[in-house]
């Protein structure tokens, strides 16, 4: 007999269990309990607030704290939310015996949080590839950089840089309409079911380019399964069996105080995108990001054969193997310079998150991932140039430049151990089969 | 339980009468899909009939593209204009549904239930039987190879998109095994009637992202996989007035859709015999013929007879001598090269400075190593390609280039028909014509090569090449 009790018992607590359990790791998950966010929060100077610093605070990423950690590693920190949450829904289940009352209310509650963090996901994404600020056109160094010397991520990047007709606005676009309807009970499933799609191509390209996503991605479309699970009964009843289906009975009312707080908040909600979007836009338009901003050299932007090259006094001539040659030379728009350097260059393995916080030097986009080129920015000073290194921003070399003829340029100076180097880089007029080969036959170097 | 149900949707009575708008509509509609998905070309029937094997016939049924106006413009393959053939079939459609409407006058047909359904039934079969055929060509990895050491060895800029789109995906194998699997699984939901909605929705997803992409790297198969879409779409129809109703107005639905009955047991166990034989064809059986294909019969767009043993990878050239006269390196030179690579594969490329002709086919599968010719498609950087046989008693290479005859564009896709048409016969008479080149080779040491013949200019060529270290980072994890 009190076995018999007992199997009720347990059978009639597993759903409320269930349900307290999903709710709590999911609130783990969701309300930002890391101090490396508060950090980030504490930074942002209101002065000088950049589209990134918003960028940030509506993007917390679940356990970012395993810092360094690839692939399934970085979800480490999941297997503490799924231990608390069980014990912290052990308990709630154990003294909290109205819950089957409140049920809809928490579950309501639940799904309103979960809609705007997707949502807020989703738009934050959604701009930044509307305005082609996640993968910026590729700069002239990577025109010049052999396609096995990127890291994947790169690829990825830059082969979405490459594309025409809108494609990656267009993405865009689905993940803005996506956020938006997300902002509405009604339309909520249309937008964690478009979502949903975007997030799974997101979650498999994040491990199969080592995007460096994945812990946010898988977190995201977590959420969208979430979302479309409450219809699911709903959706399996209509379309695969095909009959007769109730729709939600569930109608929250807001009344007095509540509704008037509810409706700000949601204005808050978003006043916060226009002003990120407003932000990103003007990233976009004026400050070139995540280029650097600074312009280069007046005339200079360009690829260079290095026609000579003098170390020491010796003058070495071109060579494939020569690893204290310069190969060729890309002076960008910017004031970067980059180098083929015919030996392995140490490679920035970084992800391309958003969140450089600075200008100039900190602008580290260009070189990350890339395993071919040396990454100098550099400051003039009359004649002088001084070349530091985009990785370790340490001085490397100091120039003296002359500018003899169009499309010319000397250099002469030290490198850091000292030597003596004389080069002079001479401008290709380098046509290109990338923006040449579009739509039509074509004959190119 | 479910019969009383099945009986009470298929009693015709219990369906609206169409209006004739509805009606009008309708007719347009079946005569446009049924334009598109039945070939009328007489050619397009030789194939069914004339098959090389029983895969080239199943294959030949999965891949029809209809095609009624041959326009040789770019745009025509790889932009807008290659459209034109669906506002042709419009025309059709609509010309078509004038004419039945005006014989029908007369004819008091409540609704065309039978008729969509049917319709709906071959636009399902044609959206999985094409999307299997696609899946399947990612699915055994061989539609996007992993790029050849030549194509990491080529600049970015020198890299023309389509090929950028393909080999992007190539980078990982196994998301391209995972793309392939979702083709194939979003057409065999189609098989179904009661997960056509759930596949609908995915291939709509799934091939709006491909035909997109397509405009967008210029890879010339945005028509064919925008007609996947249009037909998604198309089955999705019926099914948005119920969702709307039961999640934005928040009412309770009961669908209704029209069924045919299989009342007797002999109806049945045709109508299920047919269904699943087609379902058995075009999943396990094709599955299995087209792995034969590819790695029995070899149908690939990489080579695949061996180089020479541990050849493989990138050469400086040390020494080059043309008729006894030594050039230093130069990467401004048109005659010297620059360095060469040998593939894993019976490939040797060098490089020059000097613009060529760039291939813009997709790299047809293709049954023999000279004409596989994916790893030249679509990049520049003055890259000669050759195919080579090895002497090895000898220490000879014969040498075939690839450039000029391999393949070159035999997309029939390709707008320029002239080129393709002179090439073909160009291959036609050339295969023993063609000079072959026959050079000699001796290895020093495991990574020095010397070579020496005769170019194709009768030019004496001597070229030390040594081999230099490469640690790729597109390769580490």
């Amino acid at each position: 007999m009190a076995q018999a009790i007992y199997a009720v018992d347990k059978r009639e607590n597993l759903r409320p269990f269930l349900l307290q359990f999903g709710i709590v790791f999911l609130l783990i998950l969701t309300l930002p309990l890391d101090r490396h966010y508060y950090q980030t929060l504490g930074s942002i100077q209101i002065g000088h607030i950049h589209f990134q610093d918003l960028f940030q605070l509506a993007n917390y990423v679940p356990f970012l704290g395993h810092a360094g950690a690839w692939g399934w590693e970085s979800f480490a920190g999941w297997s503490w939310a799924l231990a608390l949450a069980f014990v912290a829904a052990a308990i709630w289940t154990r003294y909290d015996k109205t819950f089957i009352v409140h049920e809809d209310g928490w579950q309501y509650g639940l799904r309103v949080l979960l809609r705007y963090r997707l949502a807020a996901a989703l738009l934050s994404y959604g701009f930044i590839l509307l305005f082609a600020v996640q993968a910026p056109s590729p700069a002239l160094s990577d025109l010049h950089t052999k396609y096995g010397y990127f890291l994947p991520w790169k690829i990825y990047y830059e082969s979405l840089a490459v594309s025409s007709a809108g494609y990656g606005p267009t993405l865009g676009i689905f993940e803005i309409a996506g956020g938006a309807l997300l902002l509405f009970r009604r339309t909520a499933l249309i937008g964690a079911g478009i979502a949903a799609f975007l997030l799974i191509n997101i979650v498999l390209a994040n491990f199969a380019y080592q995007l460096g996503d994945e812990v946010i991605s898988v977190y995201l479309l977590l959420i969208a399964i979430v979302l479309i699970a409450y219809d699911g009964p709903r959706l399996y009843q209509l379309l695969f069996r095909e009959k007769k289906t109730a729709a939600e009975k569930f109608n929250p009312v807001f009344r007095g105080r509540w509704a008037a707080l509810r409706l700000a908040l949601k204005a808050l909600f978003v006043l916060f995108f226009i002003a990120y979007a407003t932000l990103l836009y003007r990233s976009y338009s004026v400050d070139k990001w995540p280029y650097p901003e600074t312009p280069g050299l007046q005339g200079a932007a360009g690829f260079y054969d290095v026609r000579h090259f003098r170390l020491n006094g010796t003058d070495r001539p071109y060579s494939l193997v020569d690893s204290l040659r310069w190969e060729d030379v890309v002076f960008e728009k910017w004031n970067t310079i980059s180098v083929n350097e015919n030996r392995t260059t140490p490679i920035n393995e970084q992800r391309p998150a958003i969140a450089f916080q600075g200008t100039g030097i900190e602008r580290v986009y260009e070189s990350l991932g890339n395993g071919q080129r040396s990454f100098y920015t550099y400051e003039v000073k009359g004649d002088h140039l001084t070349l530091i290194n985009k990785n370790d921003g340490k001085t490397a070399y100091e120039f003296d430049i002359k500018r003899p003829g169009s499309g010319q340029i000397l250099l002469e100076g030290r490198d850091k151990a000292g030597n003596m180097l004389q080069i002079e880089l001479s401008k290709v007029d380098k046509k290109y089969l990338l923006y040449l080969g579009r739509r039509h036959p074509v004959k190119v170097y | 339980m479910g019969q009383p149900t099945t009986s009470e949707i298929n009693s015709t009575g219990a369906f609206p009468i169409w209006k004739n708008w509805e009606k009008f509509l309708f007719r347009v509609v079946f005569i446009f899909l049924l334009v598109l998905i039945v070939p009328l070309d007489p050619a397009q029937y030789k194939t069914y009939f004339h098959p090389k094997s029983f895969f080239w016939f199943l294959s030949s049924l999965t891949g029809y593209r209809p095609n009624f106006i041959q326009l040789h413009s770019d745009s025509a393959r790889w932009g807008l204009a290659g459209y034109a053939s669906w506002g042709i079939a419009l025309g059709i459609g609509l010309l078509g549904g004038i004419i039945w409407t005006f014989f029908a006058r007369k004819k008091h047909t409540a609704n065309y239930n039978k008729l969509y359904y049917w319709l709906r039934v071959l636009v399902r079969y044609r959206i999985a039987l094409g999307l299997i055929a696609f899946g399947f060509l990612k699915f055994y990895p061989m539609q996007m190879p992993y790029p050849a050491i030549s194509n990491l060895e080529t600049n970015w800029g020198d890299y023309n998109t389509y090929k950028i789109y393909w080999q992007q995906v190539g980078v990982s194998t196994w998301y391209e095994v995972v793309l392939g699997i979702v083709e194939i699984a979003g057409g065999i939901l189609l098989f179904f009637r009661s997960t056509t909605a759930l596949g609908a929705l995915i291939n709509a997803g799934v091939l709006y992202n491909i035909a997109h992409a397509n405009i967008a790297y210029d890879g010339a198969v945005h028509v064919y996989s925008s007609l996947f879409v249009l037909f998604s779409l198309f089955l999705l129809v019926p099914y948005i007035k119920d969702l709307y109703t039961l999640f934005i107005k928040k009412e309770d639905v009961t669908p209704r859709h029209y069924y045919p009955l299989w009342n007797t047991r002999r109806k049945k166990i045709w109508a299920y015999s047919i269904k699943f034989s087609f379902v058995f064809l075009f999943t396990i059986v094709y599955g299995i013929l087209r792995y034969d294909v590819h790695y029995n019969q070899g149908y690939l767009k990489d080579p695949v007879t061996p180089g020479l043993p541990k050849i493989a990878g990138i050469y400086n050239v040390s020494t080059f001598r043309i008729n006894g006269k030594e050039l230093p390196y130069d990467p401004f030179d048109s005659v010297r090269w620059q360095n060469v690579i040998f593939e894993k594969w019976s490939t040797l490329t060098y490089k020059v400075y000097k613009p060529f002709p760039i291939s813009l086919a997709n790299g047809t599968p293709n049954e023999k190593d000279l004409s596989r010719s994916y790893e030249l498609a679509g990049i520049g950087g003055g890259r000669r390609f050759f195919y080579y046989k090895a002497d090895t008693a000898k220490g000879i290479l014969i040498l075939q280039d690839k450039n000029t005859r391999a393949g070159w564009d035999e997309d029939a896709r390709s707008s320029d028909t002239a080129a393709i048409a002179k090439a073909k016969k160009k291959k036609g008479t050339g295969e023993k014509d063609e000079g072959k080149l026959s050079w000699h080779y001796t290895r020093p040491s495991e990574n020095q090569v010397i070579l020496y013949g005769l170019n194709d200019q009768k030019d004496s060529i001597y070229a030390v090449l040594d081999k230099i270290k490469r640690d790729y980072p597109i390769s580490k994890n």
